[in-house]
């Protein structure tokens, strides 16, 4: 179980993200996801890459804050 | 008294409503006797003409014997020519094959003579002498060989000669044998046909002299019916029982008057003795002519089933219903070729104007990325990448529905509209053909109901003569039968004393003329016979004539009453139809009745409007979101690489911060703002 492109993905702090994109890279799948709100109104500014884990049967979004797996990711996608 | 009788006789005729007077049926009797006379012989000369022999066609088997025997003959004769030629070519066979035993010989011969002279030329002389003797051999070798080859030449040519008369005298052998096997058959087909004589029978003939035969007896059967009936007629009895009065016996006549009377009672009403019955029965009569001849015409057609009518009325009721579908689906189909299909290609048009416009943000876009390493400018482009996809799917689904609504509006205005307007026409022109045969068949009811009244009438108005002639009569046949019975009773006695008197006056003269001769007296007394017999008739005519004045002025005066009888009757009904008719009214035709509508069918719903084109293909199902409380258990525990080993260099960096998805919604396309976010913030 995972979640993919074209869905919307409510977090537990109540973030929303929408998946625009996947790639995989070094062997982990990695997400484009852009914030919109409540309404489905998208957050331009608010663009992030993510993966997820699976613990304790939960599913868990870590946000990506390395910038040189980002850029490497940005270039991937680019292509 | 005979007059009186013969009036009384006459009387009884005309009781009878005999529609023969006694010397109209003394000539029909004639007539018909004549004709049965002609039947008769007609069917005797007929009867001898068909015999056997007539229909035997003798003169046909006479030739066919003739064919027969002369076919025998021919036959025989090639068969003989066969033989001969038989002979001949086994003579030529034989011929044949010396001649190619000669050629044989003859070519064995040239073979050795060819040797010997091939051993001459070779061989060495040693002496002259020998030389000599074999140049000599050599020269008469050649001079045999070469006469043996001209009898060989000669001998092929006549072998030529020979097989030609072969194959002429084997083509010869074949046709004769093929004209034997024809002439054979022919021979055959006579002999099967002579051996039947019913072959040489005319049937057909037979049976139309059998038809003929059968039509004269029936015609026979018919006058002699007719004979019958005109012999029992009450005016021939009337004529025989006349003829009788002067010389039959009393018995006989008597017998000939009963049978008179019987005659005659079978005319109705005549046996009636009650005038009142009889002026009740002429009342009745009136009556139902009156009501035969009103006989209401639509009464007929009430009871009917009408099944012309109600068949036009359901092909009028369907031409309307297809009428109004055919204007319902004429105004879906105007709506699709004007106002639905221009929407969808302004729709269209909007939609790729989109796309382009997007495409061109997008170009942008990528240009403004180039190498940077911007995820937002990335997420737009992302997000303008779906946009575009969604767009062009839009488009396709735009032609789809454009595709459909044309596609739509030609099998609507093919397959439907066209039916519906064919059915209409064919509709009319039944009923058109309905109408003519509901003419007709109200012409020929009417035709048929008029000839049924006729009918009526005319057996009523004929009842309705037979009263009235009942009422001419004062008396009935008994009563006159005994009239005629007391007057043969009186004409026997007067017959009888005159004839005792005539006896008695004979012999008186006679004893006179004894008297006379003893006397020798010298006149004679005159007989008076005839004169009593005279004296007594003339009485009769006159009080005859008497009666038949009193009887004439009683018709007239009886006239005059039917004829007031008659107005008076008519006048009465006339009122009474008059009064029915101002209290019940005559219905005017039945009012057809309006025909159950049939359920209007289920309405092509109205096309819906194409509305404004939805930006993404399905509406975004927002879902309420699954209160964050519960957070969604994931099904299977999927067995997942440990995130520490899935980012070892990220988790060097810096810790990651994990936050459970509580939620996830699939989607097909993001609702955004109408401004398409560009890059940068």
């Amino acid at each position: 179980m995972n979640i993919k492109e074209n869905e919307i993905i409510v977090l537990e702090n109540s973030q929303r993200y929408v998946i625009l994109n996947s790639i995989e890279h070094d062997g982990t799948l990695y997400f484009l996801a852009m914030g919109i709100t409540e309404m489905n109104d998208v957050i331009p500014n608010d663009v992030i890459f993510l993966k997820t884990v699976i613990e304790n049967r939960y599913l868990y979004a870590i946000k990506i804050k390395d910038q040189k797996l980002i850029s490497e990711l940005t270039t991937k996608i680019k292509r | 008294m005979k007059d009186k009788i013969i009036l009384l006789l006459d009387e009884l005729v005309t009781m009878s409503s005999s529609k023969y007077t006694e010397e109209s049926i003394v000539l029909e009797l004639d007539r018909i006797g004549k004709k049965i006379n002609k039947g008769h012989i007609s069917i005797k000369k007929l009867k001898e003409s068909m015999q056997d022999s007539r229909y035997f066609d003798a003169s046909s088997q006479m030739i066919d014997k003739n064919i027969e025997i002369s076919l025998v003959k021919k036959i025989n004769r090639i068969k003989k020519d066969l033989v001969e030629l038989k002979d001949e070519i086994d003579k030529k066979k034989e011929e044949e094959k010396k001649n190619n035993e000669l050629c044989e010989e003859i070519e064995k011969e040239i073979t050795t003579l060819n040797n010997l002279i091939n051993t001459l030329g070779s061989k060495k002389t040693t002496t002259e002498e020998t030389k000599k003797l074999y140049e000599e051999l050599l020269v008469d070798y050649e001079k045999k060989k070469d006469e043996k080859e001209q009898e060989l030449v000669e001998a092929r040519k006549t072998q030529e000669e020979i097989a030609q008369k072969l194959n002429e005298l084997s083509q010869a052998r074949e046709e004769l044998e093929a004209k034997e096997k024809s002439e054979s058959e022919r021979l055959s087909d006579i002999r099967k046909e002579l051996s039947d004589d019913n072959n040489y029978y005319d049937n057909a003939s037979k049976a139309e002299d059998e038809e003929l035969y059968k039509e004269l007896e029936s015609d026979l059967a018919h006058l002699e019916a007719e004979k019958k009936e005109l012999l029992s007629n009450p005016a021939n009895i009337s004529n025989d029982v006349k003829k009788m009065l002067d010389s039959a016996p009393k018995e006989k006549i008597l017998d000939k008057i009963d049978e008179l009377i019987e005659a005659v009672k079978q005319t109705p009403y005549i046996n009636e003795t009650s005038k009142d019955a009889l002026d009740k029965e002429e009342i009745k009569i009136r009556s139902e002519i009156v009501n035969a001849t009103k006989v209401p015409e639509p009464l007929a057609d009430v009871e009917e089933i009408d099944c012309i009518g109600s068949r036009t009325q359901l092909l009028n009721m369907l031409s309307k219903f297809y009428t109004t579908q055919k204007q319902r689906l004429d105004e879906i189909i105007k709506y699709i070729d004007s106002n639905a299909v221009n929407n969808i290609k302004r729709e269209i048009e909007n939609s790729e104007k989109a796309k382009a416009d997007l495409s061109d943000k997008l170009a942008k876009l990528e240009e403004e990325l180039g190498d940077s390493q911007d995820i937002e400018l990335l997420a737009n482009k992302s997000i303008l990448e779906k946009e575009i996809s969604i767009t062009e799917k839009i488009i396709k689904k735009n032609y789809e529905d454009l595709e459909f609504l044309l596609s739509l509006s030609v099998d609507l205005d093919k397959n439907i509209v066209e039916v519906l307007s064919n059915k209409v026409r064919e509709n009319k022109t039944e009923i058109i053909k309905l109408e003519k045969e509901n003419s007709y068949k109200q012409k020929v009811t009417n035709i048929k109901t008029k000839n049924e009244e006729d009918k009526e009438v005319a057996r009523l108005k004929e009842k309705l003569e037979q009263v009235r002639r009942r009422k001419e009569f004062d008396k009935t046949p008994d009563e006159i039968s005994e009239e005629i019975k007391t007057l043969l009773d009186k004409l026997e006695v007067e017959r009888t004393s005159q004839k005792a008197s005539v006896e008695e006056k004979i012999e008186e003269s006679k004893e006179e003329d004894i008297e006379e001769i003893e006397i020798s007296s010298e006149e004679e007394v005159p007989v008076e016979e005839t004169d009593d017999l005279e004296s007594a008739a003339p009485e009769e005519p006159e009080k005859v004539k008497e009666e038949e004045i009193t009887v004439e002025d009683q018709t007239e005066e009886l006239d005059e009453e039917e004829k007031l009888g008659d107005t008076i009757v008519l006048n009465d009904l006339v009122d009474e139809v008059n009064k029915a008719e101002e209290a019940e009214p005559i219905e005017e035709s039945t009012p057809v009745e309006e025909p159950i509508p049939v359920e209007e069918p289920v309405s092509v719903e109205e096309p819906v409007p194409v509305e404004e084109p939805v930006p993404v293909e399905e509406p975004v199902p927002v879902e309420e979101p699954i209160p964050v409380e519960e957070p969604v258990p994931v099904e299977e525990p999927v067995p997942f690489e440990e995130p520490a080993q899935a980012d070892e260099s990220a988790a060097e960096s810096e810790p990651e911060e994990k936050i459970r998805i509580v939620r996830i919604i699939p989607i097909k396309g993001a609702k955004k703002n109408n401004e398409a976010p560009s890059g940068g913030n």
